[in-house]
């Protein structure tokens, strides 16, 4: 269990998380909602390690890989979307036909070997979700993984997200009550 | 005619002829080979050097040299690029050395080194001198390129370090650090020689371009500053197809050409 105790981060002057505590469960998923600019995006790096919080503790975390998504895609854009998805993996993890279904259980079947600088946006953004959803790895942090689908691509990468996060410890960030309503999991409103 | 002039190759060539045409009249203009040898006389005295056994001993010499000082140049400005990077200290440190040995004229190195070295060791220093603040701004420049938002995604998800390497940091800074490398290996023979010249090491090219220099033979003068042109341009294109090599291992692509 992620416990975030007595959390406080400002910028400057603005302060985004205030006294913040919450008990993230174990092989659960957590939403993470609230109006823009309300420090969601802020709590994940703040878990993730990215940043230190002006006081306060996160304990919990684990010290193994973090399977994230985060707002940006973070793609190696000169690479293929094989190498994109292998290149996080421990050797041997993931053969290619694998990694090949992956990609054809979110839309992308015959697209391992496109370069990533080559894809649209919302393709890029299903590879930065299936390089997440695919690692071994005991925390899953997604920002926003559905933003920039069309609506049919949208549901189609919920429903291999959710089998994906089966007894799972997720933490995602979303503004889509329709991402809540179709993957169960706890609400944490910021 | 205007088909022939979109092949690459036709354009340099007709552009290499034009200059090779221009010298040979400017040579029969001067009418003296001593003040100005066309390009007949040179490539005849180049002919004449070939078989000579002091001719491939002085290009051994001057190539191991040379190389020597600009591999241990490429070496030592990658390592200080990437640990003064990391510590803003040591690059301010460095920062007024390096700037000095950029300004500083190869004769006031040579002349210096001659009191420290033999003059048969000299193009190693010279050359490593020369290349070296070279390769560390570049290297810099390199690092600098390095996408840092990819360092903390692989941080977060452990990417294996050779994975790191391979596709976020090399894929970033070889473009610099090739470009770099480019200008020290010409920037290497310039100095070698030019260090060589002024010291005059036995069984050096310097020594032959002094030779050549002091008995007014300027065909030879020439044959050899055209050696030197050649084995500078030979050793580019090595480096660059280790580059293509590197770079395709990295990006798995070929190196964009230029």
């Amino acid at each position: 269990m992620i416990k975030v105790v007595n959390v406080n981060k400002s910028y400057g002057e603005h302060a985004v998380l205030r006294n913040l505590s919450h008990h993230f469960p174990k092989d659960r998923v957590t939403w993470i909602t609230g109006a823009s600019g309300c420090g969601k995006t802020t709590l994940l790096r703040l878990i993730l390690g990215l940043e230190s919080p002006d006081s306060g503790r996160i304990l919990g975390v684990p010290s193994g890989a973090i399977g994230c998504m985060f707002q940006e895609d973070r793609l190696l854009h000169a690479a293929s979307a094989y190498t994109n998805l292998q290149c996080v993996q421990r050797r041997g993890a993931y053969t290619r036909a694998a990694i090949e279904n992956a990609l054809q259980s979110v839309g992308l079947e015959g697209c391992a070997d496109q370069p990533v600088d080559e894809m649209s946006g919302g393709m890029r953004r299903r590879i930065a979700l299936l390089r997440a959803l695919l690692i071994d790895t005991e925390l899953i942090v997604l920002d926003e993984p559905f933003k920039g689908l069309d609506e049919a691509t949208k549901a189609l990468v919920r429903a291999f997200t959710a089998q994906r996060l089966q007894n799972k410890t997720a933490l995602i960030v979303t503004h889509d009550e329709e991402d809540i309503r179709t993957i169960s999991g706890e609400i944490l409103q910021l | 005619m205007r088909a022939i002039f979109q092949h690459r190759a036709v354009r340099h060539l007709a552009a290499a002829l034009f200059w090779i045409g221009l010298w040979q009249v400017a040579a029969m203009s001067v009418g003296q080979r001593i003040l100005l040898a066309s390009p007949i006389e040179t490539i005849l005295s180049l002919i004449s050097l070939l078989p000579r056994f002091d001719f491939w001993s002085s290009i051994l010499f001057s190539l191991r040299g040379i190389l020597c000082g600009y591999w241990l140049a490429v070496m030592i400005g990658l390592l200080l690029a990437a640990v003064t990077s990391r510590q803003k200290v040591l690059m301010e440190l460095f920062r007024p050395l390096l700037a000095a040995m950029r300004s500083v004229p190869v004769a006031s190195f040579v002349i210096a080194a001659l009191i420290w070295i033999p003059s048969k060791r000299l193009n190693i220093l010279i050359s490593f001198l020369i290349v070296l603040p070279v390769i560390y701004a570049g290297a810099l420049d390199g690092i600098r390129q390095i996408d840092t938002s990819l360092i903390e995604m692989a941080r977060i998800f452990h990417m294996p370090f050779l994975n790191r390497l391979r596709y976020i940091v090399l894929s970033a800074s070889l473009p610099s650090i090739h470009s770099a490398m480019r200008l020290g290996m010409g920037l290497a023979w310039k100095s070698g020689v030019a260090a060589e010249v002024i010291g005059i090491p036995t069984g050096s090219i310097g020594e032959r371009l002094y030779r050549a220099k002091v008995y007014l033979a300027t065909p030879e003068l020439f044959a050899w500053t055209l050696t030197i042109i050649a084995l500078s341009a030979l050793c580019e294109r090595i480096l660059s197809l280790i580059f293509n090599w590197v770079q395709r291992f990295a990006l798995g692509r070929s190196a964009q050409r230029d």
